[in-house]
Parts: structure tokens; sequence; C-alpha cells
């Protein structure tokens, strides 16, 4: 047998043979080397004295017992004596039961992106609608609300023409005046046509049931009560003058006539059409998309696709839950 | 009833007599989790989970020892928590030693308070000097020189040949050795190495 130096002893011998796990060979060797090498004693001793302090390590209480319960094994998937196991379609029931809240709030929130995206994409699209609606809007507005200059023009018509009609009967009773003196004389000398001059008398005629019947359809307009019975007297009297005149000065009668009826005309069209086409006509815009169309856009299908889905897990959830009470 | 009656009524589903084993050794299981762990808490959660991985692995008891089977299965729930990284022991000694308000309490003995306070002491290094080993040097140690067990039962707990713990075991020793010479002032007076010339490698 080979002696081996005592420094050829290794730690994993020695700590064997703290624990009586070598062989009758490595004990003698081990011994006679504790018996003349005190590095061998120096290292065993330590190597005895931290062995001796990890066995004298402190015990540390439980906290609490760590016993099982029923429940606890059979969440587990543990089996319990007299607890059927639960089948393949319990197993189901629950994995369903577990998942159909968490995917249920998932359609919830897809439903809610989507139709978040479908409204932010009608309200991108709607500012060009709104500009070409806008005019006919305000219009409309102003047709029902407050009254504008506009407005003004086209829905007071009886009151407008009137004071139209008068101030045109006066101022063609003032030119007839001045033909009738004769200050015109000179530019008066050319011949009417005889269609306009055989239209002047009806016209003035016209001037004139006019003008009455403005007067009767406008009951507020007291203020200019005298002015209309005087612009009426003069109407009355401007077809006699005018058609005196026409003999004399046809052309400046006529062309007094003429603007006397023509804007009574033009007023007579205005009054005796309703407010509303104008106001319809403004209104109506060119077809826009605030319009519903009658076929359905795809984000509007999905949000319906969603929002049935989402019912029917809801439903699904509420029963899952009933039917799972009852097992 | 003898273990071997209660292991066998445990095995037909009686968590009764299931419970009667967690009683016999849930101090051993607690402990050498906490040991494993450095964390009285993630021991705590170690050896629940332990005992309920047990109950439903009854089936595949061969009726040899228990403890070292149930150690085994505790120790490989410890090495699970420790790779999955949910709690890291300790490796620093003045995190250790300021631990004052500690979740851990050592099992009561008829002693002074100043005795309670220098084991105290004690463990608080002891567990410093464990937690720098690697999981399979700390796990022998533990099993053999804390808890007592043969190199054949730690063999078998830890599932490994007797000359794998045997060489394990040497490393973990001489690392251990080392730590408590370096930090020896910190022991109470009764603990320390009374040699002159302590070993230096």
């Amino acid at each position: 047998m080979s002696y081996h130096t005592p420094s050829e002893l290794s730690d994993e011998l020695l700590s064997a043979y703290l624990d009586g796990q070598v062989t009758a060979t490595e004990r003698a060797r081990i011994e006679k080397a504790l018996a003349e090498d005190p590095e061998v004693r120096e290292r065993l001793a330590t190597l005895q004295w931290s062995v001796s302090l990890l066995r004298e390590a402190p015990r540390l209480a439980v906290p609490r017992a760590f016993t099982l319960s029923e429940a606890d094994v059979l969440a587990a998937g543990g089996k319990v004596k007299g607890v059927s196991q639960p089948g393949w379609m319990e197993r189901l029931l629950a994995g369903l039961s577990r998942a159909m809240p968490a995917a249920t709030a998932a359609v919830a929130v897809l439903l809610l992106l989507v139709m978040g995206v479908d409204l932010l994409g009608g309200r991108s699209a709607q500012p060009q609608t709104l500009g070409m609606e806008a005019p006919a809007e305000s219009i409309a507005a102003q047709a029902t609300q407050a009254p504008t200059p506009q407005a003004e023009m086209i829905r007071p018509a009886p009151e407008a023409a009137v004071t139209v009609v008068v101030e045109k009967v006066v101022e063609a009773t003032v030119l007839v005046e001045k033909a009738v003196t004769g200050k015109e004389v000179t530019e008066a000398l050319a011949p009417p046509a005889p269609s306009e001059a055989d239209e002047t008398e009806p016209k003035a005629l016209e001037v004139q049931k006019e003008s009455a019947e403005a007067e009767a359809a406008t009951p507020e307009s007291l203020a200019e009560e005298e002015p209309v019975g005087g612009a009426a007297a003069m109407a009355e009297e401007a077809p006699t003058e005018s058609a005196v005149a026409s003999t004399e000065a046809p052309s400046p009668t006529q062309e007094v006539v003429e603007r006397a009826t023509s804007a009574p005309r033009t007023e007579e069209t205005a009054q005796l059409q309703p407010t509303a086409p104008p106001v319809e006509k403004a209104a109506q815009p060119q077809p826009t998309a605030s319009q519903p169309s009658s076929i359905p856009t795809p984000w509007r299908l999905l949000e319906l696709g969603l929002l049935l889905l989402l019912v029917v897990m809801i439903i699904i959830t509420f029963w899952l839950r009933r039917v799972r009470s009852k097992i | 009833m003898d273990e071997a009656t209660i292991i066998e009524a445990a095995r037909s589903g009686d968590v009764a007599a299931f419970n009667q084993l967690v009683m016999t050794y849930q101090g051993l299981a607690y402990n050498v989790a906490y040991r494993m762990m450095g964390n009285a808490d993630a021991a705590a959660d170690a050896t629940q989970d332990a005992f309920l991985k047990a109950y439903k692995a009854l089936g595949g008891f061969r009726g040899n020892s228990f403890k070292a089977w149930l150690l085994r299965i505790v120790t490989n729930t410890c090495y699970d928590y420790l790779r999955a990284g949910k709690r890291k022991p300790t490796t620093n000694l003045d995190d250790v030693l300021a631990d004052s308000e500690h979740s851990w309490r050592l099992v009561a003995h008829d002693e002074r308070p100043e005795a309670y306070a220098e084991r105290e002491e004690l463990n608080r290094l002891l567990q410093w000097a464990i937690n720098q080993l690697p999981p399979e040097q700390r796990a022998v140690v533990i099993l053999v020189d804390v808890e007592g067990l043969s190199y054949e039962e730690a063999a078998a707990a830890l599932g490994v040949a007797l000359g794998t713990v045997k060489s394990r075991l040497s490393r973990a020793r001489v690392r251990l050795r080392d730590l408590l010479q370096q930090e020896e002032e910190l022991l109470p007076a009764r603990y320390r190495l009374k040699t002159e010339k302590p070993f230096r490698v």
C-alpha cells in the first residue's frame, strides 16, 4: 500500500470521515495523518465545527397548519372519497363559466371600439356636408325664426310689395305730371309700339287691383295706410293720366307705366307665391351624407353583429351560472 | 393506526387521513423549505404546494420511506420556485443581520430570553451562509447536517446517487466553514471556534 502524504488528503475524504462514510483503508490513512500532521487536524477540526453549528441550527415554528381541505383538493384536480368526480361536461361548463365573463368583457370593449371608429369616421365626413347644409339650414332657420333682411325681402311680400308699388306709382305720377306739363315733350315724340300701348291700361288696372289686394292683406300696415291709400289713389290716377298722356307722349308714360307695372308684377309674383317654396328651394340641400343611406355600412354591420354576440354571451353567462349552481 | 394504514386510507381519497400525515411531517417540510428558500413566506407557500402535490401523487408512492418521498416533493417544489425566480434568498449579510422584524419564529425552549436571542443570531448567520450555496449543495447540507438524514435517505430524497451526495456535501461543508470562519465574530461567544489558529485555505 502506498503512503499518501497528509496534504493529499482531500476535504471530501475528511468530510466523509466525519460521517463514517470511508473504507477501512481510508480510515487508517486518515488516522495516521491526523496523528502526524497538525494541519490535517486543523482542517478536520474546522470542518467538524461548521457541521456542529449546522446541527445546532434552531428549528423554526410552523406559522400555521398545512392541512388540506376537500375544496382545495378538488380545486387542484385531486380525488376525494365520496365525492363524484366531475365529468367532461362539468369540467367543460366549469371552464366556460370561468372564461365567459372575460370573453364577454372583451366583446363589449371591441364593440365600443368599433362604434368609436364608426362615429369618428362619420364626424370626419360631416364637415363637408355641414358646409353644404349650413346655408340651407340658415336660410330655413331664418325663414322660420328671426326675420333677416333676406327673409324680409321674401316673406313680408305683401307689405314690401305695397311699398314698392307705392313708390313706383309715385314715380310714375311724377313723370306723368312732367309729361303733361310738357317739360319732356321733345323726348316723348316717338310713338310707342301698339302692343305695348294696348297693354298699358290693363297693366295699370292690374296695378290698381293689386294694390287694393295688398292693402286688404296687410291689416298691420296702419302706418302705411295713408301712403298705401295715397298710393292707391295715385295708382288710380296714374293709369288714367298715363292713358291720357299716352296719346301725346307715349314713350315716357309707357316707360313709367312699365316701371310701375314691372315692379308690382315682380312683387305680385312674389306675393302670390307662398313663402315656403323659396325657402324650400333654399332649404333643399344637395343630397348629403347626413341622409341615411338605405344600405348599411360595413361598420354598422359589424356593430350589429358584435351587439348580437354580446347579448348572446351575456345570456350564456347567466345561464351557466344558473346551471352550475344547480349542479 | 400505523403509518402504512393511514397512507393507504389517504391513497383512497380520505383527506382526513392524509391530514394526519400532514400534522406529522409539516414541521420537517416547513423547515426544509425555509432553509432552501431563505424566506418564511416563500417557505409556507412551497410547503402548502408540496403537500397538495403529495396528496395527488399518493398513487405513485411505492411503500418505501414516506419521509424521504415527501422531502423529495418538498425539495423539487423549492427548486421550481427558485428556478422561476419567485423568491430568491438574501445573500447580503447586512440585510440578514438587520432583519429584526422577521416573520419566522423559533421553536420555543424553556430558556432565558438571552439564550433565545443567541439562537436567533446563530440562525441568521447560518441562513446567510446557506444562502450563498448553489441549490443542489444547499439541499444536501440541509437534509444531512440540518435535518440529520443519512446519506442513503438524502440520496433517495434527492433522487441522486450516494457518491453525488458525498461530493456535494463535502463541497458545501468546506464552503460553509470558510464563510462562518470569515464572520466568526458575529457569532455568540459559545458558538465560536476555539482554536487559536483558524484554518485558511
